[in-house]
């Protein structure tokens, strides 16, 4: 005679609120797009995909201020640190709707489109939430899977493929590497869940060379999905390759979740042995600043030379990670946010620009710009002064909180890096200002084109963002205060 | 007697056949002996007295996934390439120290027992209704999320499959982009396959823009 006794696990809804309103819209729209017309197709998607991305944001705003939560037995772990996190995804989510609009590659893919963008979102949002090994992988996963098909949503777009292919590959090593150092991190705590792990790790139950391993091969395969040096090297083919509403999408929103899933699982999980892995985390850093700034200085392509920027801010998101205070995980929120709204802005621009021209767009082809499009061109400025760390601009202050935390921290030969990083930084990023106002360059007609109007539009308003930001950093840098205050209470 | 007899046989042809599948030339015979190998491990999931896992593993692995495994194989053509024809000597020799290391870590964390005494389970261990019971309830957020990332992939691969859906809308303003026209073969090629059916070089009707 079985008996079955199954026990139940409450199910907490509004921990899941977010994933749940992005995966029925993603749900729902793939329904309904079988009765669409094809016309129909992108606006629907855009409207329900914004829609969704909107109502999102609703519950992580509601919970702000709650005192940190499990959820799922303890496999959740719901505070202001995730919420931000997830925030920021969904910014960054809606931004990549807007700045899609009117992209006509992806006219007979949209509903497609939109509905893996919803779909990845969800899986960042799960991850930024995790507290357990096994969450957090799935979660990677969902989100991973739905963005190396966006890579190659373009499916007749050779460099889209290849960047896909080398993205899958490398992705799945990564993968593979997060997945065997979770099971040897089980092996040797037989815990999961990222406070039982340092618990475990606290009474001494732990095994050394097991665990030390396994926190190894965790943060290589960190370092995969971050964009790391060494292991960066899909970064540039899938950025290049990827339609750039989601190159915009990957470089922001993807960096935010492996940096947050970085921290969290480092400080939440290990802690309290933060000497076996301080070190190797800031080792990760200064190959980042090496290899992303050198790297970015030979590129003539923008699209590549911002790939390669992007491995270079790895290292200033490491820093924090190294540093671990609370005040760093204060300088990394604030930093993963001016990094996403300027990321994005200049992509987004950079699409704008792809669309006149029709082909992959050079540093050349800004030569000029200033004197045909002032206000965009203004824009790419402001951009390029703050991915630089210029003052006024947003990433100015964004590079001197990390490395306040970092000389705070103990850390100040990561700061010294950093700032040597920033000044062969400026060599390639101010080529596009000096371009942009370049004079010799004969001056094509164009024609003012309405469908640019939202993509500009969102252009600006990124601008603005990050200037202000940058004049204004007090409440930004609270509500960075309080996420970070709600992971570490140091 | 027989336990030792049955599990000494079981893991013997659990490495042969591991073995079998990385060193094998010909996929085919490498998808076989991983059927073989999970077959292996599902004996010692018996001798372990958890018998609706040894079920499981076989009609889930060494059923469903294996299948699967050789559609693909059938699919992109039975390529017999020696896997290590081009790859550069540094990164061979980079993979067997790697390689050597993991081993010797194993070796190591074993001999000294990293891994502790090992827990003792109980009588049911693997059966159906603890099986059950990890999935809703400890697992429930996991298990339900598999779900969607297996959606997920399925969705992503119907479009990466599909064949364009319709011609695509002409917007006044769209700039008929003179986008390269990748052909058939070129996409085999990057996809490393080889197409074993007669590529048709046909302009899209739906380029020429508006």
């Amino acid at each position: 005679m079985i008996t079955l006794t199954v026990t139940t696990v409450p199910v907490s809804w509004s921990a899941i609120a977010p994933e749940i309103v992005l995966l029925s819209c993603a749900c729902v729209l793939l329904t309904c797009a079988i009765f669409l017309p094809a016309r129909l197709a992108h606006p629907v998607g855009a409207a329900v995909a914004a829609g969704a991305f909107a109502a999102a944001m609703v519950a992580p705003i509601a919970q702000w201020h709650d005192a940190p939560r499990t959820a799922f037995d303890d496999t959740l772990r719901i505070d202001a640190f995730g919420n931000g996190a997830r925030l920021l995804i969904f910014a960054a989510g809606l931004l990549a709707v807007v700045v899609a609009w009117g992209m006509p590659h992806l006219f007979d893919r949209a509903v497609e489109y939109h509905a893996l963008l919803l779909a990845a979102a969800a899986g960042m949002s799960l991850l930024a939430v995790s507290n357990s090994l096994v969450i957090a992988f799935i979660a990677l996963e969902l989100f991973s899977i739905a963005l190396y098909v966006l890579v190659a949503i373009d499916v007749d777009a050779l460099p889209g493929l290849e960047g896909a292919l080398k993205y899958l590959i490398v992705g799945s090593v990564g993968a593979a590497f997060l997945l065997y150092g979770s099971a040897l991190v089980y092996g040797a705590t037989g815990q999961f869940e990222f406070d039982l792990i340092a618990q475990s790790i606290r009474h001494g139950d732990a095994h050394g060379g097991v665990l030390l391993l396994g926190v190894a091969m965790i943060i290589v395969g960190l370092g995969f999905k971050a964009n790391s040096a060494p292991f960066h090297m899909w970064t540039p083919d899938a950025y290049e390759g990827a339609p750039t509403p989601v190159t915009a999408f990957m470089s922001a929103a993807t960096k935010t979740v492996a940096l947050v899933l970085a921290f969290r699982v480092l400080v939440a999980a290990f802690g309290e042995d933060s000497a076996i892995w301080q070190d190797a985390v800031g080792a990760l850093a200064v190959a980042s600043f090496a290899v992303g700034n050198l790297a970015a200085l030979r590129q003539a392509n923008v699209k590549r030379m911002l790939a390669y920027s992007t491995i270079g801010h790895t290292g200033f998101l490491f820093t924090a990670v190294a540093v671990h205070t609370q005040a760093a995980a204060r300088a990394m929120f604030y930093y993963l946010a001016i990094y996403s709204l300027m990321n994005i802005g200049a992509f987004a621009l950079v699409a704008i620009r792809e669309r006149e021209l029709g082909r992959p767009v050079l540093i050349d082809d800004f030569r000029g710009y200033a004197y045909r499009r002032p206000l965009l061109a203004l824009s790419m400025v402001v951009f390029m002064l703050s991915l630089a760390g210029l003052p006024p601009m947003g990433g100015f202050i964004a590079k001197i909180t990390i490395w306040s935390s970092a000389v705070d921290g103990g850390q100040t030969y990561l700061a010294i890096v950093g700032v040597a990083a920033t000044l062969v930084g400026l060599g390639y990023y101010l080529k596009i200002p000096f371009a942009l106002v370049d004079r010799d360059v004969p001056i094509p007609e164009s024609p003012y084109r309405p469908a640019f109007a939202v993509t500009s539009a969102t252009v600006l308003a990124t601008a603005v963002a990050v200037m202000v930001l940058g004049i204004i950093p007090g409440p930004l840098l609270d509500l960075a205060q309080t996420a970070s205050a709600s992971l570490i209470g140091r | 007697m027989t336990y030792d007899i049955v599990f000494v046989a079981a893991s013997a042809l659990a490495i042969a056949s591991a073995l079998g599948v990385v060193l094998s030339v010909n996929p085919f015979y490498s998808a076989l002996s991983l059927i073989m190998h999970l077959v292996s491990l599902a004996t010692m999931y018996l001798l372990l007295q958890a018998d609706f896992l040894a079920a499981a593993q076989v009609i889930v692995y060494a059923g469903a996934v294996m299948i699967m495994f050789l559609f693909v194989i059938a699919y992109l053509g039975n390529r017999a390439d020696e896997p290590t024809r081009d790859i550069p000597l540094w990164q061979l020799g980079a993979a067997v120290v790697a390689g050597a290391a993991v081993v010797i870590e194993i070796v190591v964390a074993v001999a000294s027992q990293a891994f502790g005494p090992g827990k003792t389970v109980t009588d049911q261990f693997g059966n159906p209704s603890l099986v059950a019971n990890s999935f809703f309830s400890r697992y429930l957020l996991g298990f339900e999320a598999t779900s969607i990332l297996l959606l997920v992939a399925a969705v992503g691969a119907v479009v990466l499959g599909s064949k364009r859906p319709s011609p695509r809308v002409d917007q006044p303003d769209d700039f008929p982009a003179p986008r390269p026209q990748p052909e058939l073969e070129l996409q085999a090629a990057v996809m490393g396959a080889e197409t074993a059916f007669p590529v048709h070089h046909m302009p899209r009707k739906d380029e020429d823009g508006g």
